[in-house]
Order: C-alpha cells, then structure tokens, then sequence
C-alpha cells in the first residue's frame, strides 16, 4: 500500500463513519426570490463600484467602492482622481471595518443616572436636544457646535443650522492643524493657506519635520506625486527630523537634528542662496554643524544639491513646528522657498487644501475657558475627540461636565463620547450621501455604497431632522440639499459625476489676503450665529504675524528630549478603534507600525537603555517618565535602532490629553519636553513582530552591508534577552547548477510575476491592509502575535543594517519556481500551478505545517483556532476567498481571485489577459506605485520591462528557489546621520 | 441449544445489517428527498409552453449564478394565464403581500468551490460545440413536473470526470478558491 492509497482508504473509511458529514438537511437551504429585477447592469454575484470619498481623514480620497450582492467588502482609489489616483492608505483601507464594526452605536441613546445608556428613539432625543437648546436661550447660556474639518455642502448646512437656532460653531477642531505652515504662508506668501504641494514636478525636495506620507496634509496625494517625481529621473528628496519616521527611512537623504535646531538649519541655508534673516548676524557653517548636530560634509552637500536643482521645494511641518521655535520654521522655510525663486513652479495656492475654519488649539483655549466658565449650555460633539487629544491644561475634561446637555455624534465610542448625555448615531460615510471639498477647484461626491446597517442617519439628516423639530423649514433630505447645492454651484449631480466621484473645477486665482488685524488666528466664539455664517462665506485673515529671529533661532532642548509624533495608523488617535473580536484585535493594530514593528501595545521608542539611576533596562521592560512635574502612564520601552541619543519618541495617540504646552503664537501644540527622566516599571507585554533589526549578513535588502553591523547586534542582544547573537551565516553568492528529480514546469501561456521597487517602497503598509480586506485575513490579536502566530500575508520589514537610515522591504509568498513548500506536502495541498503560484487548497490541508518549517520567507500561516466574524463583520467577506478555518495552512496567493476573474474577463473576450489588467490587491492600493504586477513570459510587460536594471535582484537567490518576486534595490548609497554614532 | 444459539446468530447478524440499513434510509431521506416548494412550480409546463432555461434564469450565460427571475416577471404571465389554478393563486398571494417567495435550494456547490454558470453556458469544446447544456448538470428538467429533483451529485469527482472529457482545465486553483 502507497501513501496516496493509504490516504484514499482512510478518506474513505472516515468518510463512512461520519457518513456526509457538514451537509445541510433539505429544506434548511432557502433561495429567496427577488420581487423586482435588480437595475440594469447588475447581475447577482458580480461586483460593481461606486465612486465615493474617503473621510478617514482629511484628505478625503477618492475611493471606488465595491460591492457585491449589496455588500461593500473593500475599498480601492479612483484611478485618475486628482488627489490619490489609485492609492489608498493604510487608514483608508482599513475605514470598511469601522463601518462593520460590531461595536457601532445601533440607535440613539441617552445616559442614565447611573452611567449607563439606553436605547431611545429619535422623537425622543431630537425632542431632548431642543427643549434643552430652549432653555440655553432662557438662561443665558450660549449653544455651541464643535466638529472636526468639515467641507462642501456639510459645513454649508452647519452654518444653516447653527444660524436658525442660535447655535455658535466652534472653531474646528484638527489637532493637525498645520496652522504654524498657515500662518507662515500667510507672512511670506500672503495667503494663509496650505498650498498644493505639486512634488512631481520639483526635481529636490527637502522636507523639516514634514511627515509628508503619514499625516501631513494629503499623504497618499505625496507618495504618489513622489513616486511620480522619481520617475523622471532627476529627483532628489533630503528629510531632516529630530527622530526617525517612514519618511526617514525613505528619503534618499536622511539627516537627522538635534530637536528644536532646524531654524538654524534653515536660516544658514537662507544666507547661502543670498537671504537674511532678521535680527541674526550670518550663520557660520561651523556653528550649525555645532548646534544642529550635522557633519560640514553633509551640509556642503545639501547646499549643492539645493544649488543645482532647479525647482527646489521646501516644507516644514509636523513636529519640526511643533516647538517654541516652531513658527521660524516654518517662516524660514517659506522665506527659504521664496528665496529659492521656484515657489510658482511647485506650489500652488490657487488650489489649497480647504483649512480655512480650522481652528488652532488656541482657538481651543477660548470656548474651553467659557465651557469651564459654565457658560455653555448645550454643546454639540461631532466626530472628534478633544477628551483624547486637547491638551490637559485646557481643562477639556472639567469644562465639558459643566455643560447642560453634552450631545455627541459619532459612528462608535471614544473618550468624549463616553461622557456624552445624548448620543446621535452617524452612519458611515459608506452608507450616506454628502460631499467634501478637499481643496480649492475639487469637489467630491458620498455616496451611499450599502444600505444602512444600523438605525443610523448622516449628520446632514439629523441636523435637518432637529430644524423640523425646532419648526423651522428644512429641505426634504440631505441628498436634495446636496443636489440643490451642486446644481447652485454650476455643476448638476449628473450619472457622469457620480461615476466619476469628483469634479474638479477650475479654481479662481487666490489673492492674497489682507484682513483687518484680529489677533491671532482664532475667530472668537461669541462671535454668534450669524457671524458665523459670515466666517465661513469669508475666511478671517488677520494680518500677518511679524516674526523676529533676534531671539536665536534654536529652541535650546537640552538632556534627554520626547518627541511625540502623528501616528501613521491611528491619525491622531482617531483610527484607534475598539477591539473588533473576542481576540481584542482591530484591523489597524494587527498591522505592525512599520517602523518599530510594533503591533498592539502602547510603547516609547529608546536609542539608549539605562535609566536615571544607571540601572541596566531591556527592551520591553516597561518605564515611567517623568517631565517635570508632569509624569506619564507607563510605557514598553522598544529599543529602536538608528534613532539620535537622547531622543525619547512616542505616537501622539498613546498619550491621552498630553500637557507638553501650546505655542501661544501659533497654537500647535508643542511635541517637545526636554529633560526628561524615567525610571523603570516592570515589564509589560509588547507584540514586537520583527525577530531581528539585521539581517544578520543574509543579504536580504543586498544594498545593506552584509554583516551586522556592532550596533545592530548589540541591539539584537538586548531585545533578544538571552544575550545570544546569531553567527554569521556565510552564504554562497550564487546556488549552484539546478539538479533536480522533477520535471521542469511548463508555462503557457501565463506565468504570474511581481516586481518591487524598493526605491519607491514608503513602508506605508497600505499593502498590508489591503491585503487584510481583500483575503478574509483573520484578526488574531495581541495574545497570537506575542506567540508569534501572526497572519499576515504580507508585512514590512525594516533592517538597519550598514546604512545609517535604514530600509524597508515588503515581503510575501514569493511564488518560487522551485518551492520548497510544494514536496514536502504529504497531501499534495501545496501545488504548482501551470500559471506559476504555488497553490495551496485549504480542503487538502490537514495541518502538518511541514510547508511553513520548509519556507526560508516565513510567509505561511497557520490557523491556529476558528475566528469568528461577529455580525456584522461577517458582511466584509470576500465572497470570492475562502474563510480558512482551524488546523489550515494559508498564504499569498497572488490574489488568485483577481486573476481568476481577470482570465474570465479575457475569456468572454476570447483573446488573452492584457498586462496591467490583472492587479493584486498590494499592487492596486499602493500608493507610490512601487509594486508591478504581470505575465513574466510577456517580455513586453511593464513588470518585466521595470526588471530590466541593474538593480534587480531576488531574495535568497543561492538557495535556488527561483522566486517570481524581483525586488529592485535601493538606488540611494547615501545618508548622513550625526548625532552621537546614530 | 446450539441449533437455536446459532440461528439467533444468524438472524442478529443479519439483523444488524438490515437496523443499519433502515438507519441509513431514513438518514438518506433527511439529505436527499426531494423537499417540497412554497409553491408547487412545474417545469415541464413552462418549457411545453415554449420557454427556454434562459428566459427566466437570465443571468446563466451573464455571471456565476443563473439567478431567480423576480417575482413581478412571473406576475407579468401570471396576471392573466392560469389564474384559477390553486399554485398561481398562492403565486398572486405571495405577489400582492409582496412577501419573497423563500424557495428550498437544490443545488448548492460548496462555499470554497467557484463556480460560474457563464464559462459553463457559453463553453466551446469538442463535446459541447455551444456549451455545456443545462442538462449536463441539472438532469432533463425540461421534463420534471412538479416538485423539481437533483439529479447529479454535484461532486467534486463529477466536476472532474467532465472537465476530463472536455480537456478542460484540471488546475485546482480553477475551482478551489
């Protein structure tokens, strides 16, 4: 007896014992019937996509939404829209698991006495909110209406609303409010805006601070005018920041400052290209190697590079503003820009992002004083959440339990819904109409893409719905007053448009603003109703900041200095959804922050180890910090290579209402706080995914020197525990002539391949993300990740070998023409397949995990239990992938599913797939386009074609695998870090 | 004594077998009896009366499923043809309640299988020059009366066996997703 007959036999014997186990008894099988043909166009079980907009975050991508059988189950960009063209970003695809969550708010509820709340209808709480609204007109209390940026036709109707009631808007509120940039702007340029940053046509770009890829502004609309700019060949990107971030590790140049130090950076560099700067005699070169903390060689280079480029742009942003020196950087940046002569060429401010009723924290301070004053009665919380990100100095908190009646409006709970007396549940941007004006001449459509999930409405209906409660005319929904507004402004909402999703207008030329002076920035709150309304129509421009530099230029952080930076996954904390499953996962933090590759927990990012009183801390050990007076939750302590000594780095949304200050002249929030102590606290699980910063010699990223280099091993060391560090393997640079017992594969008339541009590669992890939604990908939790049973298909690595930035690669199933997986299957359910994947059929798997110990990428994953999709997340399945259930192997599969619906598209076609038709999700979403996809046997496709460079190269290629996966290395030899020997 | 000890012998051996076999009959008609429908539809009339499979499961030749006519497309004949017949008064019922007709599903391939009517329907190959015929899998409905059977397995080994004859493709990936 051979082992396929074993197999068979005992098939058949558990087979017979169990006899049709898993069928379904008839008449327990419905088949409902339709009472009305679907609309035309749509056949049962084929997706269609609906053009809609992202309002994750501010950016507002265009988003194609498709669904199947009523079903939206995943997210892409709209190709040729102008922000993201294609793109999505992690926070982006992750958006479809907020509108599935099963914690969403269901109804509308009110808070008992005893804390809790109960379902109403919503008569009832229309009915509380206006008799409360009554009674603030009779005491005297004010209304206030407090949302985060809100565009189009929303804000229009806001202004309505507040006006007919007597409500005040508030300022909005966006922590990332860029106001330092605005208001620079506003003293160099004339125009207190954010201008399109047009990067793609800039051939260097130099970058303080600005976290161009994960919040600053439009980061998908960055990478992809990034990767655009790289195309052309000539394109050079140099990032100073104090600490190290994706765009750190991306930029061909990285220089990293001492923290507070980038004005004097950017002063010298004023002086050089003939500027000056106020009240500052001239900058010696040998002075800002001092204070900024660069080699001289570095800075000759820049001014070189800066000298002969010839459309230089320069941003500052991010935490580089966000210091007492803050706003000269920014205006040194802008003034360094103008300087420059190229500011027409690479910004243009007759499109600027739509900021103009953001408020700054300062604004912040004004209605948090009344609110702690007792003087607002009524205050309306719309998507936002001061409780988690005001300041605590603000006193939101205290204030807040002041108000008469807190109503909040919102999808799921945070911080300050918590507190809330009446909650308004939204319906997700997938289910409801509205519109939004990212930008000046850009207007895009939301569309609903489902039906309602929950007993939800839009914020535009409920705001109508409490007009009609108050007796006062409203429209008939908010899609009429939609399609009133369009129609008003020129552009019906025609089946093109919504197909489209946007219409980009032409934009009137932007004057330069020159206002009566009001102070700084903040529209005042007692301003009223109908002031407000005004606001809107006329954005307040008071008159430009006037910024000396005789103060000096350095904000003068001395010892050990937090950062807190924006967090590329949860915004400013708005993206941190409450856990999904009984694993306690969400979609955002099952996905390793790329970086740290941390995925659940809460940690500080460390260079050094010892704590004040010397003692020797490891990594993951928990730690207290101490600013001042001021001291912090405890904190895992992640060692992390290649961050500058002495800087302590922490994501914004970890810290809950964090006291660092506000900066009285620009009113950002200062994400600085020197002298800086912390102790030890124990030790506290923290999911690190990355076994090791180095690749310890394998040559994974080849461009990376070889062996690790003394500071990576010792770090290895210390996050290991154990002390043991890994030999150096030494591997043979080329595997020898291929023997082999099986017959060659034959491929025809396809054989799938991928190539990854490692140049181009952000570490963005939208990949990840897509990936997660596209594949059914169980979220398996903190618990399964610190085991080491993490499911993704495909994760970034970074490694900090050799070169001082440091680099990412994305790695996933490389679909090996020779692949170890496939023989060592005892059941055959890992495969080759005539097209060149290596299938695995979860029916065949039983288990071994013999493929997984055999694969030298570590890509196959094993279900180690059943998870449950509690409704209604069950409604985001792919219908098209397999749920896996316990004791499965599974892994990359190319998205087989795309393929296979991409050859049925040819096939009614009757001709072969076209190259670029077939795109897996990774390469669909990914932002900088750094991942093609293709026929490798078309020698014409654009993947093969992208191959053919010097650069190409495969992951462990003496080991004879033959992978179909090309990486192109890395083209930048360059970087330059000096502080300390990081 | 032994006489007798071995004729109880005789009848219990056998007697298990015909226990198992009763068990096993009744277990078979829990899964594949032919259910009854909510409303006693003949296929046999409808393609006398000169329609094809086409006409009502519009969607065979189009997507992956053949798909359900919708209710008001029966109603659009049924309004005037054969109103006093018992099943087309439960028919109108369903209609003017406006309730969905929750019909017992047949043929059902499992979730981790795909299948799509529309490479089978407009397939070309030696043995099916104008695609596999409806027959090939859902039996001669066109003669079925009332209540509808199954009449292939539907299994894996039957996908195979035509896929075999036809030259189609035998990569799992086709079917296994």
């Amino acid at each position: 007896m051979n082992r396929r007959d074993f197999i068979k036999t005992a098939g058949l014997t558990a087979a017979g014992a169990s006899l049709l186990p898993g069928c379904t008894p008839v008449g327990d099988d419905k088949f409902e019937q339709a009472l009305y043909p679907a609309p035309e166009g749509i056949i049962p079980g084929e997706p269609i996509y609906l053009s809609t907009t992202c309002m994750e975050c501010p950016a507002n991508c265009g988003v194609s939404a498709k669904n199947v059988d009523g079903r939206t189950i995943k997210l892409e960009g709209i190709i040729g829209h102008p922000i993201n063209d294609g793109g999505l970003c992690v926070r982006g695809q992750a958006t479809i698991t907020r509108l599935y969550h099963p914690k969403r708010y269901k109804s509308p509820m009110r808070r008992t006495r005893n804390g809790d709340f109960d379902a109403i209808t919503w008569e009832e709480a229309y009915r509380s909110v206006w008799s409360a609204l009554q009674t603030d007109k009779s005491g005297g209390r004010s209304s206030v209406y407090l949302s985060s940026r809100t565009t189009g036709s929303l804000s229009t109707f806001i202004d309505r609303f507040c006006a007919a009631l007597g409500v005040s808007r508030l300022p909005e509120l966006e922590v990332f409010s860029h106001s330092a940039v605005r208001q620079a702007n506003q003293t160099v340029f004339g125009h207190k805006a954010i201008p399109t940053y047009k990067i793609d046509r800039a051939d260097f770009l130099l970058t303080v601070g600005a976290d161009l890829l994960e919040t600053f502004v439009s980061p998908v609309e960055h990478a992809t005018k990034i990767s655009k700019g790289k195309d052309t060949g000539s394109f050079w990107w140099t990032h100073v920041e104090p600490h190290i971030s994706i765009e750190a590790m991306s930029a061909d140049t990285r220089l990293a400052c001492k923290p507070g130090t980038e004005a004097v950076l950017l002063g010298y560099l004023l002086q050089q290209f003939g500027g000056s700067v106020s009240g500052q005699g001239p900058i010696e070169a040998s002075s800002v190697v001092e204070q900024v903390g660069l080699s001289e060689e570095s800075l000759t280079k820049l001014v070189q590079r800066m000298r002969e480029a010839r459309r230089p742009l320069v941003i500052a942003g991010g935490v580089s503003v966000q210091h007492e020196k803050g706003l000269e950087v920014a205006v040194l940046a802008a003034q360094l820009q103008k300087q420059l002569g190229s500011a027409a060429e690479v910004m243009d401010f007759n499109s600027a992002y739509n900021y103009d009723n953001v408020g700054s924290l300062l604004d912040a301070e004004v209605w948090t004083k009344k609110l702690n004053a007792g003087e607002i009665g009524v205050i309306f919380v719309s998507k936002t959440d001061p409780a988690l990100t005001l300041p605590k100095p603000l006193g939101f908190a205290e204030g807040f339990k002041k108000a008469t009646l807190r109503v909040g409006l919102s999808e799921i709970s945070n911080k300050t819904l918590d507190e809330c007396d009446i909650i308004l549940p939204l319906s997700h941007f997938l289910e409801s109409w509205g519109d939004a004006e990212p930008r000046k001449g850009l207007r895009t459509i939301i569309q609903p893409t489902r039906e309602q999930l929950f007993n939800t409405k839009s914020e535009g209906d409920i705001l109508l719905d409490l007009l009609q409660t108050a007796g006062k005319p409203r429209p008939k929904n908010f899609r009429a007053f939609i399609e009133s507004e369009w129609a008003r402004l020129g552009t019906p909402l025609t089946p093109d448009i919504m197909k489209a999703g946007f219409v980009a207008t032409a934009a009137a030329a932007a004057k330069p603003a020159a206002g009566p002076a009001t102070g700084a920035g903040a529209s005042p709150v007692a301003a009223g109703a109908a002031a407000s309304v005004a606001a809107s129509a006329t954005p307040p421009h008071p008159a430009p900041l006037q910024v000396s530099f005789a103060d000096g230029l350095s904000a003068q952080l001395e010892g050990d200095v937090l950062v807190v930076t924006p967090s590329l996954r949860f915004y400013d904390g708005r993206s941190r959804l409450l856990p999904l499953n009984a694993q306690g996962a969400t979609l955002l933090e099952e996905i390793p922050e790329p970086v740290s590759t941390i995925s659940y927990g809460e940690w500080i990012s460390v260079r050094g180890w010892q704590d004040v009183t010397g003692e020797f801390v490891r990594g993951l050990d928990q730690i207290e910090i101490t600013l001042g007076e001021t001291r912090l939750q405890p904190l895992a302590l992640k060692l992390q290579p290649r961050l500058p000594d002495s800087v302590y780095m922490v994501e914004r949304p970890f810290l809950v209402a964090p006291d660092l200050g506000i900066d009285r002249r620009t009113g950002e929030p200062i994400s600085f706080s020197p002298n800086l102590k912390w102790r030890g606290a124990g030790i506290i699980p923290v999911a690190v995914m990355s076994g090791s910063p180095s690749q310890e010699g394998r040559g994974i990223i080849p461009n990376a020197v070889e062996t690790p280099g003394e500071e990576a091993a010792a770090h290895h060391k210390s996050q290991r525990m154990d002390g043991i560090v890994a030999s150096e393997p030494e591997l043979p640079g080329e595997h020898e002539e291929r023997l082999t017992l099986y017959p060659e594969h034959v491929h025809q008339p396809y054989r799938w391949g991928m190539t990854i541009d490692l140049d181009k590669c952000t570490g963005c992890s939208a990949c990840v993300a897509a990936c997660y939604v596209e594949n059914n990908i169980p979220l398996v939790g903190k618990d399964a990740h610190l085991n080491g049973r993490e499911m993704s298909w495909i994760r970034i690595e970074p490694y900090f070998d050799g070169e001082a930035r440091g680099d990412f690669i994305p790695m996933l199933c490389q679909q090996c023409d020779s692949a170890p997986c496939e023989p060592v299957c005892p059941v055959y359910a890992a495969y080759h397949n005539p097209d060149g994947l290596n299938g695995q059929i979860y029916n065949r798997c039983v288990g071994t995990r013999y493929c997984a110990n055999n694969c030298p990428y570590k890509v196959r994953r094993f279900n180690w239990i059943n998870y449950e999709w509690e409704s209604p997340l069950d409604q985001m399945i792919n219908p098209e992938v397999s749920v896996r259930g316990r004791g499965v192997m599974e892994k990359c599969t190319f998205c087989v599913q795309r393929i296979r619906a991409g050859k049925d598209h040819a096939k009614d076609e009757n001709r072969l797939v076209r190259d670029g038709e077939i795109q897996p999700a990774c390469v669909q979403t990914c932002p900088s386009d750094a991942i093609q996809f293709g026929n490798m046997l078309d020698e014409n496709s654009k993947m093969m074609q992208a191959r053919k460079t010097d650069r190409a190269y495969r992951v462990f290629e003496s080991l004879g695998t033959e992978p179909a996966v090309t990486y192109l290395a890395d083209v930048t030899k360059e970087d330059e870090v000096s502080i300390g020997n990081a | 004594m032994f006489k007798r000890f071995g004729t109880l012998l005789f009848y219990a051996y056998f007697g298990v077998f015909f226990l198992i076999t009763l068990g096993l009959s009744s277990y078979f008609n829990a899964f594949h009896s032919t259910p009854p429908q909510p409303v006693p539809y003949p296929h046999v009339k409808h393609l006398q009366a000169g329609l094809q499979c086409l006409d009502c499961h519009q969607s065979a030749n189009k997507g992956k499923y053949a798909g359900l006519p919708p209710l008001s497309f029966c109603m659009s004949c049924h309004q005037s043809v054969g109103t006093n017949l018992p099943g087309i008064k439960t028919l109108t019922e369903y209609w003017k309640t406006k309730k969905p007709v929750q019909w017992n599903r047949l043929h059902r391939i499992p979730d981790f299988v795909y299948f799509s009517h529309k490479r089978h329907v407009t397939a070309k190959t030696k043995n099916y020059p104008n695609g596999v015929p409806c027959q090939s899998c859902h039996g001669q409905v066109q003669n079925m009366p009332y209540p509808m059977r199954k009449s292939r397995s539907l299994s894996m080994g039957f996908c195979v066996g035509c896929h075999r004859q036809n030259n189609a493709s035998l990569d799992c990936y086709t079917c296994h997703k």
